[in-house]
């Protein structure tokens, strides 16, 4: 087993002995996705979309739109925590590389962890949304869903590098609940949105989520191209900050 | 029989004194720690506005009429107060935790250690009620204004007893800071009056800031007092410094009892 | 230890790590905002078989200069040589906290280039020889402060390095493991192992090669200053590190964070 996969496996070990994060898997899920299905007033709204390349609002039941968008809610949060609480790591991983692990032995492990970490978050997540609905298309659904996570993954490694545990905490709560919650909600938002909303981790993503999950047709897959190029600049920064808190200066004399 | 036995008087100036040296301490070292400053000022007006224009946003349909935007911002403010009191109750038991001990151990009484933390937590949680209020009546109109912030205060009172609880329990920061947030959001949510939560069941009406929140209504948009909420808030507060009390106490035993 | 000799692999005039000219500030990145210097050209040599103690006040920059000779920290200016491998017991445990000491010992070991059977030798002669080997499977959160500083010195010598840099390492041991680490830093330091260790105890005087202090940003020889010793020391009965009556307390607290050992109120690291 390579020195990389042996890091994964015993960071993946770590990360889920931490009683917080499956506390988070188990209870938030129930509490925001199936809550909200169950709850909402059961009538109809418009919601805002893209059909045929434009743009319009069609007429969908309200408990589906609220399930449909507290998932991604759901997801950034505890992607986001897990991104925090990786780079609270960051001096220990410095003292694995210290021991030999080279650079990139110790971030593809970092990372490789994020990447697990995040598919478990997206599988419960929308795991526990089919319980009361199945998306339109649910492939493009689950891929959208896998790459918002994911940048608020990343989003919060940031955070954690440069903030304490607490201060990121508020960060990390605060954050993807005005960006998927409200300014990229479609219950709340029915006009276009506008140009300073558009630069949030979640407009992207949640745009193709609610056109994937709420009609026949997916109308937004240029969308997922932009925030495959999001999730690109983000990774880099955040790569960049990690190799920079937790490298080496000169190995020297290794036999 | 014997002579009753007087406490010394200089004894009862040293447990004021204590007091308010206690209580002054315990708010500096709030006001000390930035991000509580940044939380209470910067949470209020985020919350109320954020709140607020999501409800708003609802749409108006044949079904459903539109929530306007004061009420929105209301249950924003129950929910800022609710978090950032929840979040003042858990930080004074985990500290209570750490440091009272050791106090009762030199000589001070647990009883007025106890109510040193509970003075302090109550009025600085009055003073985030003050923010709370602030921010809210900045953009609406309340009715009454004076029993608004009143009972924006005791819906802080609530969560601030609860946050010790919860700090009791859980006495670490960042997880208790956790709980504290989405009890709170759950609550707030769950009890407040809007379509994303029609379909509620009868026990929410038990949940801490179901009543606190029609008091507020009453309050804000009629300017009257809800006797019958009030009377279940009263002994909602009531229930839970018992509770708390109960809780310190256990916290601060000393070789099995209260010492002095 | 096995009689392994540690020679110098690369060509530093028989010192196995130099640093030359060290210069480190620490301040705001802000252009607004105090920067303090802390080290002003600061030089340290170490050659094999040594044992360097490192005196200084509080803030006088000793931590700095060893997270910049190990290499965790970079300096403004100056340059260090490292001519062997480096073992580096830090101040504050650098651990994973949810991994058990045996698998702490696996992570490490593997970057160490140990193979299984290695990784298990050093890991039992180590918890053996500090007195850590009933903890094996418990979860760094769960041991106390004295057995989690064990096992970050632990790790620190299980490669068995050419260049030993520890930072207060005996933090919290009781006084017969204390008496143990001297036992295995003198016989490393007898198969050449060069040792550098920051300290505030006097009585170590006596076992130590050289004494340094690092005082107003640079570093001078100190070891037969009696002034610098007194000033910065302490009787290791002054210290109060040693809990020789507590080393069944340090037990006990450990057993407290297993998970069927009841509650105890010395150890709140449930």
């Amino acid at each position: 087993m390579s020195r990389t996969t042996t890091a994964v496996t015993v960071g993946l070990r770590e990360q889920l002995r931490n009683y917080v994060l499956l506390a988070l898997l188990v209870v938030l899920p129930i509490a925001f996705i199936s809550v909200a299905f169950a709850v909402t007033q059961d009538t109809t709204m418009p919601v805002r979309t893209i059909v045929d390349g434009q743009t319009t609002t069609v007429p969908r039941p309200m408990p589906d739109v609220h399930g449909v968008i507290m998932t991604p809610i759901t997801s950034t949060i505890i992607a986001g925590l897990v991104g925090l609480f990786l780079m609270q790591n960051a001096a220990v991983d410095q003292r694995l590389g210290l021991s030999g692990y080279r650079a990139r032995e110790v971030i593809a492990a970092r990372f490789g962890v994020l990447l697990v970490l995040t598919l478990v978050v997206t599988a419960v997540s929308v795991g526990v949304m089919v319980v009361d609905f199945v998306p339109e298309n649910p492939v493009v659904f689950v891929a959208a869903m896998l790459l918002l996570s994911a940048i608020y993954g990343l989003v919060g490694m940031l955070v954690g590098a440069l903030l304490d545990r607490l201060a990121g905490l508020w960060v990390m709560l605060i954050l993807p609940m005005l960006d998927v919650g409200l300014f990229q909600d479609p219950l709340f938002v029915r006009d276009a949105p506008a140009w300073w909303m558009k630069l949030f981790p979640g407009y992207h993503p949640t745009r193709v989520l609610v056109d994937a999950g709420l009609t026949g047709e997916v109308d937004t897959l240029a969308s997922m191209g932009w925030g495959l190029a999001y999730l690109l600049v983000v990774g880099t920064a955040t790569i960049g900050i990690y190799y920079r808190t937790t490298r080496i200066a000169g190995r020297g004399g290794r036999p | 029989m014997p002579p009753a036995v007087r406490r010394h008087p200089t004894a009862r100036a040293m447990t004021v004194r204590r007091l308010a040296a206690g209580v002054r301490l315990n708010v500096l070292t709030f006001v000390r720690t930035p991000l509580n400053v940044v939380l209470a000022v910067a949470l209020p007006i985020v919350v109320i506005e954020g709140w607020g224009r999501s409800m708003a946003g609802l749409p108006e349909t044949p079904t459903m009429e539109a929530i306007p935007l004061t009420l929105g911002r209301l249950l924003g403010a129950i929910l800022g107060v609710a978090i950032v009191a929840g979040l003042l109750g858990l930080t004074q038991m985990i500290s209570a935790r750490e440091a009272d001990r050791r106090l009762v151990q030199t000589g001070y009484e647990p009883r007025t250690l106890l109510a040193t933390r509970l003075l302090a937590l109550s009025g600085v949680t009055v003073a985030v009620a003050a923010v709370n209020f602030l921010v809210l009546a900045a953009t609406t109109s309340p009715e009454a204004p004076v029993l608004t912030f009143a009972f924006l205060a005791l819906a802080g009172i609530v969560y601030a007893f609860l946050g010790a609880l919860v700090g009791a329990v859980l006495p670490r920061l960042f997880e208790g800071s956790l709980v504290v947030v989405f009890l709170a959001m759950m609550d707030a949510f769950l009890s407040g009056d809007s379509p994303l939560a029609a379909d509620v069941p009868d026990f929410v009406t038990y949940f801490p800031l179901y009543h606190p929140k029609e008091l507020l209504r009453a309050a804000m948009f009629e300017g009257t007092v809800a006797t019958g909420d009030l009377a279940f808030v009263a002994g909602y507060v009531l229930v839970l410094l018992a509770a708390v009390t109960a809780v310190f106490g256990a916290t601060m035993q000393v070789d099995g009892r209260w010492s002095a | 230890m096995e009689g392994t000799v540690h020679t110098p692999t690369s060509s530093t005039d028989g010192a196995v790590l130099r640093g030359e000219q060290i210069e480190k500030s620490y301040g705001s990145w802000l252009p607004i905002g105090r920067t303090t210097p802390v080290l002003t050209g600061a030089n340290f040599e170490l050659t094999p078989g040594e044992i360097v103690g490192i005196v200084g006040e509080n803030g006088s920059g000793k931590s700095t200069l060893m997270k910049i000779l190990v290499g965790v920290l970079g300096a403004d200016a100056g340059s260090v040589e490292r001519g062997g491998t480096i073992g580096w017991c830090p101040q504050e445990p650098l651990l994973y906290d949810r991994l058990t000491v045996a698998e702490t010992f696996d992570l490490f070991g593997s970057g160490y280039g140990m193979d299984e059977a290695a990784i298990r030798e050093a890991r039992d002669r180590l918890a053996e020889r500090l007195e850590f080997d009933r903890y094996l499977d418990y979860r760094i959160d769960a041991l106390s402060g004295g057995n989690r500083q064990k096992v970050n010195l632990a790790v620190a010598l299980m490669h068995d390095p050419d260049v030993l840099l520890l930072d207060e390492p005996y933090t919290g041991f009781d006084w017969d493991t204390y008496l143990h680490f001297w036992d295995i830093a003198e016989d490393l330091a007898a198969d050449g192992t060069a040792i550098a260790m920051i300290s505030h105890l006097i009585e170590e005087r006596t076992r130590l090669d050289r004494i340094v202090e690092v005082r107003d940003g640079v570093v001078r020889d100190a070891t037969h200053d009696e002034d610098a010793i007194e000033e910065h020391g302490a009787t290791s009965g002054e210290a109060d590190q040693f809990e020789a009556a507590d080393s069944a307390g340090d037990g006990a607290a450990d057993a407290a964070g297993s998970p069927q050992a009841p509650d105890s109120e010395g150890d709140d690291r449930a």
